[in-house]
């Protein structure tokens, strides 16, 4: 079999594998808010088996379709295609910039980083809002539970996902057009920008350049640091502290309520 | 022979990596409680103070250790009481030791990732917008995992909120709620089942696709503990490094990485090692203890050398001196030993005794049995009563047993109080905890309800956990928060919560009984209660009768 073949083959597979398995879990959790709804509390085995029961096809036809897809890649396998590159742009930006003897560094202007800084900021402080407000706990009642439930959610959603747009929008707009300036260096370079002080240098700074010695001594300290509060905590009662929640089921943190 | 050797050849080159082997080691070494599983009961013993480092729910069934995110925000909600000292000293120490290599190997929900992402489906691959949505999981450990329990701590409430835990974490959903519930000895659990467990069910599918679709979609947008610990990435002792010398700038490191990285070794790298089979000058290799490395091995490869299989943990061009062959065949043995102490000592050795009908250490005095009557209603002498009684109610702590009777310790002053005192009257006997958030919870919001709309109709009992019970800590939390003319009588467990699992039938907190007049049970109920919608009805029910 070619492999343009093969290719088109685990292509089709892959969305035919890919199409049950979203509608498998659609109907889980469509089956799951059902149960919820149906308010026949307290949920037994047999209840929530039967009501299961009904995406029963569909789960057994995603399990077969996985098994059937592991057995495609192991007997049929696609060889793995050339890896694209990825260049970090500002790495490009300051390789170029030391052929051209600039500054090594290439520095945003405070006022982005500002903008940055402070749309993150903004973010976290109005993301506190609807988690408050979500988890109040005094606003829900087993009685009007639907109701309350949408009634607070559905704010609470929309702020959320207002502040996240914010943010996203903020960081994009705040990110400077790293590829407008390689593209600046590299018509300044054709132009005849002669290579000056560092332009020998032929691979950038990947990481910063940690002197050996003060890398060994934030390790030491960090390790005689957690040493000493691990000591502290198991004198203070924090380790028993530790020990008396992990001994217990916590119904809270499962969901179990 | 050819077939044979085909067969072999075949096997050869779909053998597990090393990587993978460590990731299933972890993940057995952290769920050595084996037969958590199958009974249904978590590990309780002395040795989970220890935190697991990777995201393992304590409430896992086979959970031998700690999950250190869960002790991190129940520490911070703790707060005001207890400087979390242990728990910072926990983080600091793995995050100095591992980095986020603790993400790339040892976190057991990272391997369900991997192995879900090996799904057949097309992927989604990294751009941009992934990049941006990567910071996402720093506002999560902010909001959830640091502001929001300390918030919960400094209410004049002050009942623990371990926000993250409760709401998102899906490992506490898969491997707590669904390790759990699916042992047969966890039915009575169903019954808690509400809001809560539905939204997080959902949001498990949710992360499950996520997972099929993107790599390690939970890991990369949302999980604070690898945002923690990608903050120590740069100064790890395990991690990546880059030959400044060799590297030339071509990105395919980059490219091939399937984490949102900008760069090989920044927060993003799980220090999985893919990079380095693409790496055309050999410039990255692993970071780690020299102990085990001769000095030619630090530097990277020289260039031009072949690139090894990326699942070499400590990659060299040389053959390995025998000194560091006897050092790794020693190292493997140690590890080999204690994964197999582990599972012999938490599945063989430290199992706490379940002692479920021990109460002051003497099986026979639980329960008034003369009070059940004579069963078969005849006169004593063999012969048929004349008026055959009905059968009484067998002991027991389901709706319609007769509940056992038991001497109660007082909670804060001495002397004793019997389920039986209150006979004639409805009892409400709760189970609490202090450290119990649903449980202070029910107690502060519901239970003042019964006595302000039955009066002395009703008797509520209220029994706490004998573990970790501190009387003034107790004392002072009912004295701040429950009306001071509350007639709500406060006791306490004995022996290993003995009363907890005889009366209440269960093992987890809160639970509540309401018993009618004459000691049998109408109601039982693990989980937060609610007063109007359970406990009303049916005290009405039994006033009404």
């Amino acid at each position: 079999m070619s492999q343009k073949t093969l290719r088109t083959v685990h292509l089709v597979y892959g969305i035919a594998l890919s199409l049950l398995l979203l509608v498998t879990a659609v109907l889980f959790v469509t089956s799951a808010v059902g149960i919820y709804q149906s308010g026949s509390r307290p949920f037994s085995r047999e209840s929530i088996s039967a009501a299961f029961q009904s995406i029963a096809i569909p789960v057994y036809l995603s399990i077969a379709g996985i098994a059937g897809g592991a057995l495609l890649s192991l007997f049929l396998p696609l060889h793995s295609g050339k890896t694209t590159a990825m260049r970090d742009d500002l790495d490009t930006l300051r390789r170029l910039e030391r052929r051209l003897g600039r500054h090594a560094e290439s520095r945003e202007p405070v006022i982005r980083i500002a903008i940055r800084v402070g749309a993150a900021v903004i973010s976290v402080a109005l993301g506190i809002y609807p988690a408050l407000l979500f988890l109040d706990p005094s606003r829900f009642t087993l009685e009007n539970v639907n109701g309350s439930v949408v009634n607070a959610v559905i704010p609470a959603l929309v702020w959320a996902a207002t502040v996240i747009v914010l943010a996203t929008i903020s960081s994009l707009l705040c990110t400077h057009s790293v590829r407008r300036e390689i593209a600046l260096c590299k018509a300044a370079i054709a132009e005849g920008g002669a290579t000056a002080k560092g332009g020998a240098e032929s691979a950038p700074s990947r990481l910063r350049k940690h002197k050996p010695a003060l890398l060994f001594t934030v390790r030491i300290v960090l390790a005689a640091l957690a040493v000493v509060l691990i000591v502290l905590g198991v004198l203070n009662g924090g380790a028993a502290d530790v020990l008396g929640k992990a001994i217990r089921i916590c119904t809270e943190c499962i969901g179990l309520g | 022979m050819k077939f044979f050797k085909k067969i072999g050849a075949w096997f050869s080159a779909h053998r597990p990596t090393k990587r993978r082997i460590i990731q299933l080691y972890a993940a057995l070494l952290t769920n050595a409680n084996l037969k958590g599983f199958g009974s249904g009961k978590i590990y309780q013993g002395k040795l989970k103070f220890l935190c697991a480092p990777g995201l393992n729910c304590y409430s896992c069934p086979g959970a031998s250790a700690a999950c250190p995110l869960g002790a991190l925000q129940n520490a911070l909600a703790s707060s005001g009481k207890t400087i979390p000292y242990y728990i910072f000293g926990i983080f600091l120490l793995f995050g100095f030791l591992f980095g986020r290599w603790i993400c790339g190997f040892l976190c057991p929900f990272g391997l369900i990732q991997d192995l879900l992402h090996k799904i057949k489906t097309p992927k989604i691959r990294k751009n941009r917008f992934t990049r941006i949505l990567s910071y996402f999981k720093y506002v999560l450990l902010v909001v959830f995992v640091v502001i929001l329990p300390l918030i919960y701590a400094m209410d004049a409430l002050d009942f623990p909120l371990p926000a993250f835990c409760k709401y998102i974490c899906p490992s506490g959903t898969l491997l707590g709620a669904v390790g759990l519930l699916s042992s047969e000895a966890n039915s009575p659990m169903l019954a808690m089942l509400g809001p809560l467990f539905t939204w997080k069910f959902c949001l498990l599918v949710v992360f499950i696709v996520g997972s099929i679709f993107l790599y390690r979609f939970f890991c990369r947008f949302f999980c604070p503990l690898g945002a923690l610990y990608g903050l120590f990435n740069r100064i790890s002792l395990l991690g990546m490094k880059v030959d400044e010398k060799s590297c030339t700038d071509c990105g395919i490191c980059v490219g091939k990485c399937q984490m949102d990285i900008r760069r090989v070794s920044d927060h993003e790298c799980i220090t999985c090692g893919d990079c380095i089979d693409v790496c055309p000058t050999g410039a990255i290799t692993r970071r780690g203890p020299k102990i085990l490395l001769p000095p030619n091995e630090i530097g990277g490869r020289t260039k031009g050398a072949s690139v090894k299989e990326s699942d070499e943990l400590f990659p060299g061009t040389k053959p390995l001196p025998k000194k560091t062959k006897i050092a790794r065949a020693i190292a493997a043995i140690l590890l080999l030993a204690l994964l197999g102490g582990a599972l012999y000592y938490y599945n063989f050795v430290d199992g706490r005794p379940v002692k479920p009908n021990t109460i002051g250490g003497d099986e026979t005095t639980l329960g008034d049995e003369s009070t059940a009557g004579d069963p078969s209603g005849s006169n004593g002498d063999g012969t048929p009563g004349d008026d055959p009684k009905p059968l009484p109610p067998p002991l027991g702590n389901k709706v319609g047993d007769l509940c056992y009777d038991a001497d109660l310790p007082l909670a804060f002053t001495d002397g004793t109080i019997s389920v039986t005192d209150t006979r004639g009257k409805i009892t409400v006997l709760n189970f609490w905890g202090e450290w119990c958030g649903p449980c202070k919870h029910e107690l502060i919001f519901e239970f003042p309800s019964i006595e302000e709309t039955y009066g002395d109709a009703v008797q509520v009992i209220a029994v706490h956990s004998v573990l970790s019970f501190d009387k003034e800590t107790a004392q002072s939390w009912v004295e701040k928060n429950m009306p001071a003319d509350s007639s709500i009588i406060y006791a306490v467990d004995v022996g290993d919560e003995d009363y907890c699992r005889k009366l209440g039938g269960g093992f987890a907190w809160p639970m509540t009984l309401i018993l009618d007049e004459n000691g049998v049970i109408l109601f039982a109920h693990t989980g937060e209660v609610k007063f109007e919608g359970d406990l009303k009805p049916v005290i009405d029910a039994a006033l009404a009768d």
